[in-house]
């Protein structure tokens, strides 16, 4: 069951990354209008239908995380401790605590991303928005990584 | 009918997430061993095996945030402080990074 939910947890993770990160670029590159490469279509994007999808798959992720969190505390962290990978301890850590960051920013991002903040918010949309990525892209990698390590299940 | 503002909230809480993770002050912690929770940051010697604070952690923030977000013209202000709203965000997950020194020194 839990190996089952590692994958549904890893699944909604390429979604929301594959969200976010569209996103993201889009939101960083305007599209250059009357072209028609594949990079000004990925870009051309209309990109706050994209917040309810990330906020949503966020979240998801985020439960399935906390599921699985207490089989990783003591299959996986515990034979960390016993071998001495605090690196690995560590940068669970920081994966568990930059979600947790994360869920509050979801918010600040929704609100940013109304029409009426459009105009006016750029900046700070432009920071939250890639902000929100850099999180889901490091828990995604570093979570990978340790699932490579010592895999829950095994 | 109380309000909560979204943007107090996700300013607070990015706060408050890392004061109660640097005071260690989850609202209560999880032992996964004996599948119970236990009320307050303290460990519970009771409780056998290790003990997760990580969802009192986001329980405490987002109780935190929830009274301050209460206060309705807080939102307003904030958003209007959009130039260096952002900033807030960006800090508590260098915050987190910086509390997380120990592992790897």
């Amino acid at each position: 069951m839990t190996v089952f939910l590692l994958i549904l947890h890893g699944l909604m993770a390429v979604a929301l990354l594959g969200a976010l990160t569209h996103q993201t670029i889009a939101l960083m590159r305007r599209a250059a209008v009357g072209k028609s490469t594949f990079l000004d279509r990925y870009m051309s994007v209309g990109q706050p239908g994209f917040t309810r999808a990330v906020v949503v798959l966020y979240v998801l992720s985020l439960a399935l995380g906390a599921i699985i969190y207490p089989t990783y505390r003591l299959d996986v962290r515990i034979p960390f401790e016993e071998m001495g990978l605090l690196w690995a301890i560590g940068m669970f850590e920081i994966k568990e605590h930059l979600g947790g960051v994360g869920l509050g920013i979801l918010p600040l991002y929704a609100v940013l991303w109304r029409a009426e903040n459009f105009s006016t918010h750029g900046r700070a949309r432009i920071v939250v928005t890639s902000l929100l990525a850099g999180i889901v892209w490091l828990d995604f990698i570093v979570g990978h990584v340790l699932n490579n390590i010592r895999g829950v299940g095994t | 009918m109380i309000r909560i503002s979204p943007v107090t909230f996700a300013i607070l809480y990015c706060i408050a997430y890392v004061a109660v993770l640097a005071f260690d002050a989850p609202l209560f912690r999880y032992y996964p061993m004996e599948s119970e929770f236990s009320w307050g940051a303290a460990h519970d010697a009771a409780k056998e095996g290790p003990s997760m604070a990580w969802y009192g952690l986001m329980a405490s923030a987002a109780v935190f945030a929830s009274i301050g977000a209460a206060i309705p013209v807080l939102g307003k202000r904030l958003l209007a402080l959009h130039t260096v709203l952002w900033l807030v965000p960006l800090a508590a997950t260098l915050g987190c990074i910086f509390l997380m020194r120990n592992f790897f020194i």
